[in-house]
């Protein structure tokens, strides 16, 4: 297999710079002019992730980048992620990633679920990958795994807070206890609480969210507003469609379902 | 100005109705102001690419006759996740002006937006003539809101609610077609997640002759498809409920009958968990198949390889990876007019394969299907020798996107990088159109690709290169480039800085856990008044923090509307000063 240049390799090397023209013309200026500025005005980087090759930036006129120096292929791309294993553990989830539709993650989810041993199940699933798996968004109870699931399977339930216009949505996979959802609701919520209040707009107290002026609910998927911490974590998981957060006040008037459903899409 | 060469406006416009592309009138439009002038007004149809780069009323203005109008709105990213709840993306603005301005409008295609039910009453009421509405992608409206579409436009021929949340309000809504509609074509509420009112949705089936395309929703079960299909003989693209019921002799031949008088049957999907023992039902219309959808079924490779034996037709195949590289051979041998592959993950959250499909089931498609131009493949390992022969096998694809579901995968067999592989692609394929990059990828690939991929409308980057290099390649290369998306790629200022003006020609350029810093976007934002570059940063103001901060997620679009008014607390444009813009929060939905 062909191996990158090697070192002092010079038309490859010329071809490789980066400049500000296109590969092989002389020095176009691309853009509205602004090279020297950009050259000049560049912040330091920080923090950057150790790139295998060198980066030298030279103050010219041309501004060029020389990333030739030939390093091996075994070298540079020795990634965290030891290729030769079989075995893995998962990585920690990756946001968004594989890039899969939540409506179609979803569904994963559900035929998991229908693919016990009594079902037609048509893969052997390795027993130990069950922890893996995220359980269903929908109808179908899961059995008990240990609170919390790793390898990445996310559920995005929509959250609304009385008096906040837009909802926001919560990974619940990221969480194995009610206490843990409460706490980062409370984050979430409070920056649009202080938000509000710089526009002076209706706002409640910097309490906490769950136990203060508000207090958390959820829809079950049989349309149902309940107060969370009733059911086990996981048959919570199973049954639950969104939240809310709601003013203890008010909680009496929105048992009602759909009560307070205007909130989510105002007029204007 | 009277010359031999100047015709009645009347008859330039007519002239005009014959040119459909859009980039063909955009042309026209600018040889001359009486062209511009005929084509301002005689243009019916806009597609308006970005919601965000102009302003409904310029829209308006611009095109007053207008009858269908298309709009996106979230990056593709919002498909994954990656752009919160609340970022924007509303259609309402657009249902408002246009509700004045085009009392004709027969026709909404929207996707990646967020829909209020206001906006769905407000299309029900304004609207006299509306006939198409798709809803893809889409989010923010619940069945309240189809029953208003439902109860008021009379004339409507499509809904299409394509894989669109829709909040359950009731399943009553089916019930408010009137009576004496009839003219329903296309009805897709596959993505409903509660019961609809089978008997309504029955009796609307059995009036509406032309209906030629049905997709029930999940809820649907098995024992209430015949009676459905038995109404609606014409089909030509079905989509199912639930198919898990054990199978019942009575249900079973019932729907044997009922699929048999199907005959103009081109398309199958839903399937949702179903039982093999099902399929056979279908085999009477197999041979007319064009289009099969199972990615929602569990079915393993032995059934669906029989399944596609009878289906030697098909064009258009998505399936999950349980078809296995031996029920992919089976395509090969029997779908030689497959111009389309899709393979989804069945579970791609584990590290371990559960399924036997690796890169030799897409070599041997690529073997046996000739006119195969379109492929979206996940699987756990690839090869720069498949790669090439897949290259060599298919110059023609327009849309090749590859995913191996571990990051940073190198070639199994030569732990190289797949830089030569997709170059392979790049080189070989030269009417590719779309591009997403997988494995472990460097600097080199993106050099291929800016030397080669000159019709390169779309490129999809993860995990990805080494230095700006890479990025600097795509600018300065990909001379089609429109939309460009990257994560977790180590690029940053200087290749984004020196290809400015490149992002003016581009739709969007969407950067996420890249090397970007606050400094160079407001740079980038102040410099360029005809870009909109807006941070995405959900933990912090970007605004406290030095200019050297890297930026959480970059959403960078070009625009004739200037910064926009309805950008939630998380989003910082870097035009203007930003307190003045954080003060003018004028949400609209």
């Amino acid at each position: 297999m062909p191996s990158r240049e090697a070192k002092g390799g010079g038309q490859e090397e010329r071809k490789l710079e980066l400049r500000l023209a296109p590969p092989g013309e002389p020095n176009n200026h691309l853009g509205d002019g602004n090279n020297k500025e950009v050259a000049g005005l560049l912040p330091e980087r920080s923090r950057l992730p150790p790139p295998p090759t060198t980066m030298t930036t030279t103050p010219q006129t041309r501004f060029s980048l020389d990333i030739s120096g030939g390093k091996d292929d075994d070298d540079g791309f020795k990634k965290p992620l030891n290729t030769s294993s079989q075995k893995r553990s998962a990585p920690g989830p990756l946001v968004g990633w594989p890039p899969i539709r939540s409506f179609r993650k979803n569904n994963i989810a559900a035929a998991a679920a229908a693919t016990t041993p009594n079902n037609n199940s048509p893969q052997k699933t390795n027993p130990s990958t069950h922890d893996h798996k995220a359980p269903p968004a929908c109808e179908n109870p899961t059995e008990e795994t240990n609170g919390k699931l790793k390898g990445g399977g996310s559920m995005f339930v929509k959250i609304n807070m009385e008096g906040v216009g837009i909802g926001r949505k919560v990974d619940l996979m990221a969480y194995d206890s009610y206490d843990k959802l409460f706490s980062a609701v409370d984050v979430l919520f409070r920056g649009l609480l202080e938000g509000q209040r710089d526009k002076g707009g209706v706002v409640g107290e910097l309490e906490p969210i769950n136990g203060g002026e508000y207090t958390l609910v959820y829809e079950d998927n049989e349309g149902d507003r309940m107060l969370l911490g009733d059911v086990p974590w996981i048959m919570f998981l199973s049954t639950v469609k969104r939240l809310r957060v709601i003013k203890k006040t008010s909680q009496l008037s929105s048992q009602c379902a759909g009560g307070d459903r205007h909130d989510n899409n105002p007029t204007r | 100005m009277a010359s031999p060469l100047s015709f009645p406006e009347e008859v330039l416009e007519h002239i005009f109705s014959y040119l459909t592309l859009p980039s063909d009138l955009n042309s026209a439009s600018l040889v001359c102001k009486s062209w511009y002038s005929a084509d301002r007004y005689s243009r019916r149809s806009a597609f308006v690419g970005n919601c965000y780069s102009l302003s409904p009323p310029s829209l308006v203005s611009r095109f007053p006759n207008l009858r269908s109008v298309e709009i996106k709105g979230k990056p593709h990213f919002a498909d994954f996740n990656l752009v919160p709840e609340g970022w924007g993306g509303y259609f309402y603005p657009w249902a408002r002006t246009m509700s004045v301005a085009y009392p004709w409008l027969r026709e909404i295609r929207l996707k990646r937006m967020v829909v209020s039910d206001e906006a769905l009453e407000l299309i029900g009421r304004s609207f006299a003539n509306f006939r198409v509405l798709v809803l893809a992608f889409c989010e923010g409206f619940s069945t309240d809101g189809l029953a208003a579409i439902a109860a008021n436009c009379r004339n409507l021929r499509e809904l299409d609610l394509r894989e669109s949340e829709v909040e359950d309000s009731s399943g009553h809504w089916i019930s408010r077609f009137p009576d004496s509609f009839t003219s329903l074509e296309s009805l897709n509420i596959s993505c409903i997640a509660a019961e609809v009112n089978f008997p309504a949705l029955e009796r609307l089936v059995s009036r509406c002759p032309n209906l030629r395309s049905l997709r029930l929703n999940r809820a649907v079960s098995i024992e209430h498809l015949p009676s459905l299909l038995r109404r609606a003989p014409q089909l030509v693209d079905f989509g199912t409920g639930t198919c898990s019921a054990e199978v019942h002799p009575e249900v079973y031949s019932n729907l044997v009958g009922a699929f048999a008088g199907c005959r103009g049957l081109r398309s199958l999907s839903g399937f949702w968990d179903v039982i093999p023992a099902y399929l056979p039902a279908l085999y009477s219309i197999c041979f007319g198949l064009t289009t099969l959808n199972l990615s929602y079924s569990t079915i393993p490779s032995p059934d669906l390889a029989n399944l596609i034996n009878q289906c030697p037709n098909l064009q258009r195949l998505w399936v999950l990876d349980y078809i296995e590289d031996s029920g992919l051979e089976a395509v090969a041998s029997t779908c030689k007019d497959l111009q389309e592959l899709r393979v989804f993950p069945s579970d791609p959250f584990i590290h371990e394969a559960n399924v036997q499909l690796t890169e030799q089931g897409l070599v041997h498609v690529s073997l046996g299907c000739p006119k195969l131009h379109s492929v979206l493949y996940f699987c756990r390992q690839f090869s720069n020798a498949a790669l090439m022969t897949i290259a060599q096998n298919c110059p023609n694809f327009t849309r090749f996107r590859l995913c191996i579901i571990e990051p940073h995968t190198p070639d199994y067999l030569t732990h190289e990088p797949l830089d030569m592989g997709f170059g392979a692609i790049v080189q070989h394929c030269r009417d590719l159109r779309r591009l997403s990059l997988a494995g472990l990828l460097t600097d080199r690939v993106f050099e291929y690709i800016g030397t080669y991929a000159k019709k390169l409308e779309m490129l999809s980057v993860a995990f990805a290169g080494d230095t700006d290099a890479a990025l600097h390649h795509i600018l300065s290369g990909c001379d089609s480039l429109r939309k460009l998306e990257i994560r977790d790629s180590p690029f940053g200022d200087i290749a984004l800085l020196a290809n400015a003006s490149k992002l003016e020609t581009m739709r969007s350029l969407w950067m996420s856990s890249c090397s970007v810093s606050f400094g160079a976007c407001k740079f980038l934002g102040q410099r360029m008044p005809r870009l909109n570059v807006e941070v995405i940063d959900e933990s912090n103001d970007p605004c406290s923090r030095p200019d050297n901060c890297l930026v959480e997620k970059l959403y960078i679009y070009r625009s004739l509307a200037g910064p926009r008014f309805d950008m939630p607390e998380f989003v910082w444009t870097a035009n203007e000063d930003n307190s003045a813009m954080r003060s003018s929060l004028a949400l609209s939905y």
